[in-house]
């Protein structure tokens, strides 16, 4: 059984106790424990049900690659499901459930899967539940839907709160273990600004529970003093519980911290991603250890021998009386000789390879080890729990020699470095024959926008596996670091590690070698998704080559741990069975998030009444005082009308339309979007978004523009203005602003990329002041600053001013037909110019007028509204717009669309206007129908 | 129909829409559909009802 061990734990307070539940059941751990370290302490070694056969399933690992231990977390509002125990910092009253199974862990009906498993296999739905075709929908799709999925989804809305928080380096490090502080202290000393994340609350990595020895003492030693210098240093931030989960272009990381996902209710946020802009990224992500691939090697009391080493030093949990170590590598070693030390039994080392020579295998047999060279675990014993290992030759085929028995097995297939942050961004990996892994490829890493890299790999995740090796290796990536930054390395203390020589390891990907089909069957490669060696090879038999293919069809590497204990494995045996190399092979794309992210966090603030936040004009406040009633358009509120007492809504548009037409009327036209295009092809650009010429217009003069998408349909329309000889300013539909600005760094950043052009979006920059009427003229001169004469400012022409004392620019353009001004003033001065119009209109006849009137008035002048007019399928030749189409463009977006048959067709529906004959207004959405039905019995129509 | 409103400044309804060989058709009576049934006779116009000139805004 699995215990608490009488001394020893790191990591723990022992005069700490701490009190939580799992499935219910009453169970105490210790300050510093993880969930899974206290689970094991309390001999709850059955954590889960697999995913697709429901077998019992125990702790495998200690770190964020851990597949199977994930559980329900929390009640209501705090649920959250598949979260790892194994980063779960325990904290008093925590509850948690374990996942995947009904009616209970223990007897677990859906484990029926696991004794017809051998009718299971890859690919099993996609050749079964094909026929007959109704069944999918009515039978076999909800029967799956049931049983899909491993945790459940909350169903209560989250009770905590996240946030994003922002930082900006030269070098970010990812990674708190020796390599990561290594390499800090270095660029620090230097004087880079350096970030360091580190994922658990702990520095120092693995170092510590291997008793690797620095600089002449144990390694927690250095890491103490260097933590100490490191926070001394002014430009250098530490963060603990940190999670660099991505790397982008541009040097753009993402990173999760865990403010108070150990300290639930305390007002905190729960969760806060950092959204990080640095010059260089350093990984120090070290290695994962892989599992090997022997009949039983799910069992739980079977995990990885890091992790076994890491329970018995950081929590002081054995995980069982007695542990068999297998292995192919020398450092499994350190596992045998930890739980020795610690008073445990180890039956014996089964070493894969033939000749056992290392030191630290000499150490272990010096404790009295005993050490089975060329041998295998033929299978593990046992149900819901390890209860012996049957062991043979690993050349052989699988006679079974002698039974050991035990209560626990320790693993160790050999290490892969964590390359992910280096393959985000297209960093290149290689095959590292000696020890069976990939690592960075130096010659190709991920470059940045200079062509140089963006990312340096340093330590165990740069394959340098060893303290001495993964030491050295990051001085000299911190000095190349600091290099790539432009600074120059300073003198710092360098530590170093105490050369521990390991002796080779041996390729082991199938245990023994020669296993029969019986035993394949129960070699599982990928824990979370019941991928077994039996199932890649089937995939590679059926014809799925590519690594690619075969994970989507037998699921490896999908689940949500996404593969960092499987994935080695699984394309090593996929290599194997078409007699390949594994690098031909390749490995799957690496993708962020390096572990899951909590959707929530990902929100961040952004939910409830600042999900979408409504937009106000800077005379909101105004019109809503003056008894405005507002409608929606896009995120912002308008006033549709001005109602005075007593009025309808209908009866206050018509009397604003009339006062706009015989006096004088003002509109917020504030929201009108507001788009700087700037640069030295900002012309051609412009000429390519607009179906006219755009270029030619000249600096001081206003033109009118249609944008129309690829298949040739209208999109948006506006007023363009040219400010200087490479700036224009595009003024789009209210509702089109954010659309059309990324529709322009679209095509910049996708298409046009070498197009010297720059885009801001200066909506709300500015407030806007539509000035309409045959007074409008008046009102202003009575305001003052500006000459608005014909003379000085002819139509479709703009002028920049002081207007009252206001800085302003004063366009004449119409959209109501009459005399009409729009003023834009910096936002800050709008409700300012508001008043000033006001009150010197008053002696004119001045009133607001809202969206509606505006509607009406444009509609009078037969002006389209995007949106009323357009609908997705109309093109601008549909209405009547042929003159702001150039002819003589080569191309413009939309060109070719409307060039095609069904577009260019004479007997399109094409614009008019209707005036009914007894004077009434024509429903909304009314038909002109034809004669005749089309083929659906539906009356033809004509018109719209 | 696109756009449809009753118009204060000319006192009637006007309205936009897209008609098949439209700007052909200038002068004709067509039908439109109600909602409650029947229909409602309508002249095709220039979809410019007001000051088709520019006048007003040209001073």
């Amino acid at each position: 059984m699995s215990t608490r061990l009488s001394r020893g734990g790191r990591l723990i307070d022992r005069s700490a106790g701490v009190d939580f539940s799992f499935n219910g059941k009453r169970m105490r751990g210790l300050r510093g424990d993880t969930l899974a370290a206290a689970l094991l302490a309390n001999d709850q070694m059955l954590v889960g049900r697999s995913f697709k056969y429901h077998r019992p399933r125990g702790i495998v690992a200690s770190g964020a690659e851990e597949p199977n231990a994930l559980v329900n977390m929390g009640q209501g509002g705090r649920f959250e499901p598949n979260q790892r125990t194994t980063t779960t910092e325990l904290f008093d009253g925590l509850a948690a459930t374990s996942q995947n199974h009904f009616p209970s862990l223990e007897f677990d009906v859906g484990v029926l899967n696991n004794y017809v498993a051998r009718f299971l296999p890859a690919g099993f739905c996609y050749k079964t539940f094909m026929h007959p075709r109704p069944f999918w929908k009515h039978v076999f799709e909800p029967v799956i839907r049931q049983s899909a999925g491993l945790g459940k989804a909350p169903k209560s809305a989250d009770a905590d709160r996240y946030e994003y928080a922002y930082a900006f380096c030269d070098l970010l490090i990812v990674g708190g273990g020796i390599a990561g502080l290594q390499a800090a202290r270095i660029a620090g000393a230097a004087g880079a600004r350096v970030i360091v994340l580190e994922q658990t609350a702990h520095w120092g990595g693995r170092a510590p529970v291997d008793g690797d020895i620095i600089d002449g003492a144990p390694a927690e030693t250095w890491i103490n003093s260097t933590i100490e210098a490191l926070e001394k240093m002014p430009k250098v931030t530490l963060k603990t519980r940190t999670m660099g989960f991505g790397v982008y272009d541009h040097g753009y990381v993402l990173a999760e911290e865990k403010v108070a996902d150990h300290t639930p209710g305390d007002g905190r946020p729960k969760k806060r991603v950092w959204r990080i802009r640095t010059a260089k990224v350093l990984t120090a992500q070290g290695a994962i250890e892989r599992p090997l691939s022997f009949a039983g090697n799910d069992i739980p009391g079977v995990m990885l021998a890091s992790a076994v080493r890491d329970f018995v030093v950081n929590w002081a949990v054995s995980p069982g009386d007695r542990t068999v170590v297998v292995t192919n590598n020398d450092d499994a070693y350190r596992t045998a000789i930890a739980l020795k030390e610690a008073g445990l039994d180890v039956p014996a080392v089964i070493d894969a390879r033939a000749q056992v020579t290392g030191a630290l295998p000499a150490r272990a047999r010096a404790l009295g080890i005993r050490i089975e060279a060329g041998r295998a675990v033929v299978k593990v014993k046992g149900g819901k729990r390890v209860t012996g290992v049957a062991i043979g030759l690993q050349a052989g085929e699988g006679a079974v020699l002698e039974d050991i028995a035990c209560d626990a097995v320790a693993m160790s297939g050999g290490w892969s470095p964590v390359v992910h942050l280096w393959s985000h961004c297209g960093g290149k990996l290689e095959w590292d024959r000696k020890h069976a892994m990939f690592r960075p490829d130096p010659a190709r890493p991920p470059i940045t926008h200079d062509g140089s890299a963006l990312v340096i790999p340093a330590g165990a995740c740069n394959g340098a596996l060893t303290a001495a090796e993964a030491l050295a290796d990051a001085a000299e990536a911190g000095v190349s670091a600091v290099k790539a930054l432009g600074l120059k390395a300073k003198t710092s203390p360098v530590g170093k590690g105490e050369e521990a020589p390991e002796a080779a390891m041996e390729q082991v990907w199938i245990m023994p070698q020669g296993a029969g089909p019986q035993l394949k069957m129960k070699m599982w490669l990928d824990y979370q998704n019941d991928v077994k060696v039996s199932d890649v090879q089937l995939a590679a038999r059926e014809g799925y080559h590519s690594v690619e293919h075969t994970k989507r069809y037998t699921t490896l590497g999908m689940a949500t741990d996404q593969g960092k204990l499987s994935n080695i494995n699984g394309l090593a045996v996929l290599a194997h069975a078409m007699s390949e190399d594994i690098p031909a092979v390749g490995t799957t794309t690496f993708r962020p998030p390096y572990t899951p992210v909590t959707i929530g966090a990902l929100a961040g603030e952004s939910r409830g009444d600042i999900f979408q936040p409504l937009r106000r004009s800077p005379m909101h406040a105004w019109h809503e005082s003056h008894g405005a009633y507002m409608e929606p358009v896009g995120l912002w509120r308008r006033p549709y009308c001005y109602p005075r007492a007593g009025e309808t809504h209908e009866q206050a548009v018509h009397r604003e339309i009339l006062n706009t037409r015989s006096n004088v009327g003002l509109l917020d036209a504030s929201t009108l979007g507001k788009i700087i295009v700037k640069g030295p092809d900002a012309g051609r650009f412009l000429d390519m978004l607009y179906t006219n010429v755009m270029s030619s217009l000249g600096i001081g003069k206003c033109r009118y523009g249609l944008m129309c998408n690829e298949q040739g349909f209208l999109s948006d329309d506006g007023v363009v203005i040219r400010l200087a000889e490479d700036t224009w300013l595009c003024h789009t539909t209210s509702g089109g602003a954010d659309r059309i600005h990324g529709w322009m760094e679209d095509w910049l950043q996708c298409e046009w990329w070498d197009w010297k052009v720059f885009t801001a979006n200066v909506t709300e920059q500015y407030a806007q002041i539509a000035v309409a009427g045959p007074n409008a003229r008046k009102v202003l001169e009575a305001v003052g600053g500006i000459d608005v004469s014909k003379e000085a400012l002819p139509f479709m022409t703009f002028v920049d001013g002081q207007l009252g004392g206001i800085p302003a620019r004063v366009h004449r353009i119409s959209f109501s037909g009459e005399l009409s001004y729009e003023i834009a003033v910096p936002a800050s001065h709008g409700q300012a110019l508001w008043d000033r119009l006001l009150a010197a209109g008053a002696a004119h006849g001045v009133a607001p007028y809202g969206t509606e009137a505006m509607h009406v008035m444009r509609a009078e002048k037969g002006f389209i509204m995007i949106g009323d007019e357009t609908d997705g399928t109309v093109i601008p030749q549909d209405l009547g717009l042929d003159w702001a189409i150039s002819k003589k463009k080569e191309d413009y977006l939309g060109k070719r669309g409307q060039a095609r048959t069904h577009l260019a067709s004479p007997d399109r529906w094409k614009l008019v206007g209707f005036e009914t004959l007894d004077g009434s207004v024509i429903e909304d959405g009314a038909y002109v129908p034809d004669a005749g039905q089309n083929p659906n019995g539906q009356r033809n129509v004509q018109g719209r | 129909m696109t756009s449809t409103y009753f118009s204060p400044t000319l006192k009637k309804g006007i309205a936009m829409g897209l008609l098949r060989h439209g700007p052909q058709r200038m002068g004709e009576v067509v039908e439109f559909t109600r909602a409650a049934g029947g229909t409602v006779q309508a002249r095709v116009v220039n979809p410019v009802f007001l000051d088709a000139d520019g006048e007003k805004q040209n001073v």
